[in-house]
């Protein structure tokens, strides 16, 4: 039971920092992620 | 108390029912008839052919009496490498790893077998059997008594690249493992062991390694290539040509350094294995991975300028990749990026390109890029198209590479991968089918199951 508990906090956590109210008829866009995840170069990996 | 079983007696019994004489079975099994008679005997042991003549012609499935024999002349008498040796193969050859296991706790207390394991384990890993020369290796490390020999470091690296997944966790654990010993490798290993360390920290995001382990094969590389070490390498030496490293150091650095935020490096790094003209008369190979590397320079610097804003790049960029098909994977993953970073509208560009967004194996001019960066990629690539496709309020197929990107999250064991995705689909719930919804709730109790191995716990509350 608490670890059920302590999982659904933390999700809970991450959708109230994420979500937005959904309003009919206001324009919806996804906001910037906390990190700019760059892209790996061509070539790495080789 | 009952007698422990023999092969000897379940041969003896199978003769008396089957009503054939010694002779006659020597015939059907290909034996000769003095050597079978010894053996039956017990006049001399059984060899491992002749144990897999005998099986075979007793009509039993092959390695039938693998246990009995481990029991009869490796825990019962004094283990005779004759015997161990070419056991361990066929148990390896039939995939017996449980077999494999019990001659190898059995010997272990025998230390002069160690070089002749990990000489059995070499050729185990030679024809690709790698299960059993995983236990092998390990075996050996265990019982190695020096922390700097040659060989604890060899199956240490043997370890650490048999060991690589697409777990993330696990990649992560392997190359910690592994790390401590690349310096007491021979230096013959220490390059491609180097390479693989930079790929697998590459795949984890960890550039600040990269750089590090970059720098290091650069001053290694570069110091056999100026005492003008053999540029034409002899079998079992390193995997690519000399030069491969030197260029491939500088990209992993450029890459670092992009990475840090100081593209003013990374471009001078770029530049550095953009000409390789300090290579005095190129060999055929070394032409191809000069070439490679220059093409690679040049996909680089517009993907530079791109993800510094300069859209203008974008069509010369697209025109540069779609001439290189091994570059349309990795270029259409920054093409995405670039265009949710600056709202670009690249509807034409993923309609041109839609049969490169699959997941497969990413090839360059000189071999295989690594699955764990390739998978990363993919698992990024779905994650940034699912974007692109929700601000374009294309709800129904956003979502579903939100979920398409978190069932490869959960396979790569990414976390922050998972929470992205998690955080995606949470926001754009609302216009989710309930297609969607229900499997969205399969992914996420795969999530917890996998958060559960993690932290310990027993699921079994679900």
């Amino acid at each position: 039971m608490k670890r059920k508990l302590v999982f659904l906090l933390a999700t809970c956590s991450i959708v109230g920092a994420i979500a937005a109210p959904f309003v009919p008829g206001v324009s919806y866009s996804i906001k910037e992620p906390a990190a700019i995840i760059s892209p790996m170069d061509h070539g790495i990996g080789s | 108390m009952e007698p422990t079983p023999t092969i000897l007696a379940e041969l003896d019994n199978y003769l008396k029912r089957e009503a054939l004489t010694i002779t006659q079975f020597a015939e059907r099994s290909g034996l000769h008839t003095g050597t079978l008679s010894n053996v039956m005997h017990g006049i001399r042991p059984i060899a491992m052919q002749q144990l897999d003549q005998i099986t075979m012609a007793m009509g039993l499935a092959e390695g039938y009496f693998y246990d009995l024999y481990i029991d009869n002349y490796i825990i019962d008498r004094s283990p005779d490498w004759r015997r161990v040796g070419p056991l361990l193969h066929r148990c390896a050859e039939l995939n017996k790893l449980d077999a494999v296991q019990r001659v190898l706790l059995h010997i272990m207390d025998k230390l002069m077998y160690l070089p002749l394991l990990f000489d059995t384990a070499e050729e185990l890993f030679a024809q690709g059997r790698s299960a059993a020369a995983i236990l092998l290796y390990e075996s050996v490390a265990e019982g190695e008594k020096s922390q700097h020999s040659e060989r604890l470091a060899l199956c240490r690296y043997r370890l650490f690249t048999l060991g690589l997944s697409d777990d993330q966790d696990t990649n992560l654990l392997a190359a910690t493992h592994f790390e401590p010993f690349l310096e007491r490798l021979d230096e013959a290993y220490q390059l491609d062991a180097l390479n693989e360390l930079i790929n697998v920290n590459a795949s984890l995001q960890r550039w600040s390694k990269v750089e590090q382990l970059a720098e290091k094969m650069e001053h290694k590389a570069t110091i056999q290539y100026e005492q003008g070490s053999k540029r034409e390498r002899a079998p079992g030496e390193l995997k690519k040509p000399l030069i491969f490293y030197i260029l491939y150091a500088y990209l992993a650095r450029a890459n670092a350094w992009r990475e840090c935020g100081d593209y003013m490096k990374g471009l001078y790094y770029v530049s550095l294995y953009a000409d390789a003209s300090w290579v005095k008369k190129p060999s055929e190979e070394e032409e191809r991975v000069i070439k490679q590397f220059s093409e690679w320079a040049e996909a680089n610097r517009y993907m530079y300028h791109l993800m510094a804003g300069q859209v203008e790049v974008l069509v010369d960029y697209v025109n540069y990749i779609a001439a290189r098909e091994n570059e349309i994977f990795p270029g259409l993953c920054k093409i995405i990026l670039a265009a949710n970073k600056y709202h670009i509208n690249i509807d034409s560009i993923l309609e041109r390109f839609e049969s490169y967004l699959s997941f497969k194996e990413e090839q360059s001019q000189i071999g295989k890029i690594s699955q764990q960066v390739t998978a990363e990629r993919y698992t990024r690539v779905l994650a940034e198209l699912a974007v692109y496709y929700l601000n374009a309020k294309k709800f129904n197929r956003g979502l579903c590479l939100v979920l398409e990107s978190l069932e490869s999250s959960i396979r790569i064991n990414c976390d922050s991968a998972i929470l992205r995705c998690i955080g995606l689909f949470e926001q754009f719930r609302p216009f989710a089918s309930d297609q969607a919804l229900e499997r969205y709730k399969i992914l996420i109790r795969e999530v917890q199951t996998l958060n559960e191995k993690k932290i310990g716990f027993s699921t079994r509350y679900m």
